[in-house]
């Protein structure tokens, strides 16, 4: 294998199928669309140049800046509210000891589920006279409780978040399953003759040893947000009057409803670097704490 | 040393040999899938055979595109299946391969990327109308004009505005269209209401609705172009049609009095609460469920949905439902007995064609637009034929009130978004669910609206 590692072109023949295919598919519509985001074009007859006018028509775009803040809703949803719960249940699963594989895979479920197969069926959760959430709410005599959840400017985009939210939770809830079940015994143990008890065992035990999967889901979960596209669509189509729209949306509705391809494609870019950006600080941070940690 | 170095090549052969072979895996499945949903380009596939004589068999090859995949639509994919098979059968040698797809993918993706690279199917699905304009515009379509004269069929339609740019014609309508109410007989008879003839009589009928504890106006407004279904009529009967069509020249503004009265009429029946509760957040097949469960009264829609109300879901109400105009506005500037109604549903043929090819494509117009199969998309499928037809017996009586309305009709328009671009359509359609949703004035939303037109009139 040593042979392999000092010979660049032995190395490369490796690789090339990959950068290929990482070429293709990635690498050459990145650039077509950075190419597309300085016209104005149709998407059938002939492009004119506009430079940055595209950009800087996204600096003014009111939709435009709601998409965004919508996406960093994503990210404060997933970070704030689904982390916790993760954690949360995946500390509890880690202690149960009948059924666990019970748990788990019925944590698991939802994940397996095709985004449209959860975009429908909250839908019919949160249909207003036949949906499941607002006949419970009756069924308690809470009726001032219901609401038009998708209807409602105000609730759409939680009820969205919450739908969204359901569904990748279990994913993480298994990685970090794991992750708490590969933290050595013996320090937990050790840590109970020290007199720790439970709350401490896992605040200054488990926790900081499974930071680097939680790091792990939380650049998933920031990269995942700034993608996010087929729960909208599903769901919502970024309805009512654009309130939901994330960039991702926003751009579809550009370059294929509105047809200016040239505006959609600069939205795309722009979702790119951002994405890059938040991986980039992310990771910066990362490093940096793991550094003063040492 | 030597023995390991062999080896490791060796692997690294192998190694090389299975990734690439699943890069050819990868590609030759990926384009598996799109060949099958790419045309087969048939240029290629007419065998020039001996040209001695006009009726020697000569192998000719016809991609088509239909949109005919939901059960819904089996009705009318089986009529073209008959007209292709007719045609092969009369032409030996033509083969016309068919291909379905889901018509929201075909109209804004594949046929415009297809537009776009010129390899779009030799005969296809198209839209009339802005459609139509782009498609002439990149230089891909079939002129007609010439055959449909020759051949005398250029008189039998009933209006082929849609598809003719520049007095030339691009395409043909297989169906029309035209948008009113339609309400529930047995509803309005329990009440004691008649048919609104006019804005204040369908306040009326709208109040004593409401009183009786049932949904006046059912709506589902998730999709935008729901609603601005009910708003385009309104629009024209305040405004009228060269107000609408002065909105891209520039003589008239979104924030003109006539066209804030239109948007502020429309917001009085949101606040009156006429429409569906949470209608923001329930699709399009919604309110046409509403409708038939007896719920509402009334429900503004296209003549398509004719199709659904007049069959087996419509259960008890089945003959029980009827079709009316929108009411007159008084004041208003528009025509006040018109209709919207259109013919832009239609095929369009592709320019890239050998002469054979041509013929062939000629041979499949005659068959299909004739008064023979326009008469089975009547009675079979209920569709609004576009052909001028000297008999409508055995059709639904749905159906037929409606081809009555239009006939009736003192003019016929298109629809709003056949006249203003895709940008000002969207703001629109956003600016409904804003008065919806009660979170803008008509004032507010005039204003909006202006600026979107003055962006979409600037940009060309």
């Amino acid at each position: 294998m040593n042979n392999v590692l000092t010979r660049p072109w032995l190395f490369l023949m490796f690789l090339l199928p990959a950068i290929g295919l990482y070429v293709v598919f990635m690498g050459i519509p990145l650039v077509q669309s950075l190419y597309y985001a300085f016209f104005q074009w149709d998407g059938v007859t002939e492009m004119t140049f506009v430079g940055l006018d595209n950009f800087a028509g996204l600096l003014e775009d009111e939709v435009f800046r709601r998409s965004f803040y919508n996406n960093v809703s994503f990210i404060l949803f997933s970070t704030f509210i689904s982390m916790p719960i993760i954690v949360a249940v995946a500390l509890l699963l880690s202690q149960v000891r009948r059924f666990q594989t019970f748990y788990r895979t019925g944590v698991f479920l939802p994940t397996v589920l095709s985004t449209a197969v959860v975009g429908v069926l909250w839908l019919y959760i949160y249909h207003p006279d036949a949906g499941l959430l607002n006949n419970f709410l009756r069924l308690l005599k809470l009726d001032s409780l219901t609401q038009y959840w998708l209807s409602d400017p105000k609730w759409a985009m939680i009820s969205v978040l919450v739908a969204n939210a359901w569904q990748w939770t279990g994913f993480y809830v298994v990685l970090v399953l794991a992750a708490i079940l590969g933290v050595p015994r013996e320090l937990t143990e050790a840590a109970e003759i020290d007199g720790a008890n439970a709350w401490q065992k896992t605040w200054f035990i488990t926790l900081p040893l499974i930071r680097p999967v939680l790091v792990v889901i939380f650049l998933l979960n920031v990269s995942g947000s700034m993608k996010a596209l087929d729960i909208i669509m599903v769901m919502t189509e970024g309805g009512p009057f654009q309130t939901t729209d994330v960039l991702a949306t926003y751009m579809v509705t550009k370059a294929f409803r509105e047809y200016e391809y040239g505006y959609g494609s600069a939205i795309a870019v722009v979702i790119f670097l951002l994405t890059l950006l938040f991986a980039w600080i992310i990771q910066r941070a990362n490093k940096k704490e793991q550094e003063v940690e040492l | 040393m030597k023995q390991a170095m062999k080896h490791a090549w060796k692997q690294a052969g192998a190694l090389l040999l299975m990734s690439s072979m699943l890069v050819v895996a990868a590609c030759s499945s990926g384009g598996g899938a799109s060949t099958s949903t790419q045309p087969q380009a048939p240029a290629g596939s007419t065998t020039p055979a001996d040209n001695s004589g006009s009726a020697v068999k000569k192998e000719v090859t016809l991609s088509l595109r239909h949109t005919q995949i939901k059960e819904t639509s089996k009705t009318r994919l089986k009529i073209l299946e008959d007209v292709v098979k007719k045609t092969e059968e009369k032409n030996p040698g033509l083969k016309i391969e068919l291909e379905g797809m889901d018509e929201n993918v075909n109209r804004d993706q594949k046929l415009k990327a297809e537009m776009a690279a010129g390899n779009p199917p030799k005969i296809f699905e198209m839209f009339g109308g802005a459609d139509t304009k782009l498609y002439v515009k990149a230089g891909r379509l079939l002129d007609l004009t010439d055959f449909l004269v020759e051949s005398g069929l250029k008189d039998k339609f009933v209006n082929l505005e849609e598809f003719t740019v520049d007095g030339r014609v691009y395409g043909l309508p297989i169906g029309g269209y035209a948008e009113g109410f339609f309400y529930n007989k047995k509803l309005f008879a329990e009440l004691g209401l008649s048919v609104p003839k006019t804005w204040d009589e369908f306040i009326a009928v709208n109040e004593k609705l409401k009183a009786a504890g049932k949904v006046p106006l059912a709506l589902a407004a998730k999709d935008g172009w729901v609603n601005a279904m009910l708003f385009n009529t309104i629009l024209e009967r305040n405004a009228g049609m060269p107000a609408i069509e002065g909105l891209v020249s520039g003589t008239h503004k979104w924030t003109d009095p006539e066209m804030v009265k239109a948007l502020s009429d429309y917001a009085s029946l949101v606040n009156a609460d006429y429409f569906t509760k949470g209608a923001l957040g329930l699709p399009y097949s919604d309110q046409g469920a509403q409708f038939l469960r007896g719920e509402a009264g009334m429900v503004f829609t296209g003549s398509w949905d004719a199709t659904r109300y007049s069959g087996d879901e419509a259960g008890d109400l089945k003959g029980q439902i009827g079709f009316f105009p929108f009411p007159a506005v008084s004041g208003g500037k528009g025509d006040q007995t018109s209709i919207n109604a259109g013919y832009s549903n239609g095929f369009g043929f592709s320019k890239d064609l050998t002469e054979e090819q041509k013929q062939m494509v000629y041979a499949f117009i005659k068959e299909h637009f004739n008064e023979e199969v326009q008469k089975r998309m009547l009675v079979e499928d209920r569709v609004l034929p576009s052909m001028k037809l000297s008999d409508l017996s055995g059709a639904d009586p749905l159906i037929t009130e409606v081809i009555q309305t239009i006939n009736n009709a003192s003019s016929t328009w298109r629809a709003y978004d056949a006249v203003v671009q895709p940008p000002v359509k969207l703001a629109v359609e956003n600016s409904l669910q804003e008065l919806i949703g009660k979170v803008k004035t008509p004032e507010q939303v005039a204003e909006r609206l202006q600026k979107e037109q003055d962006k979409a009139n600037q940009s060309k």
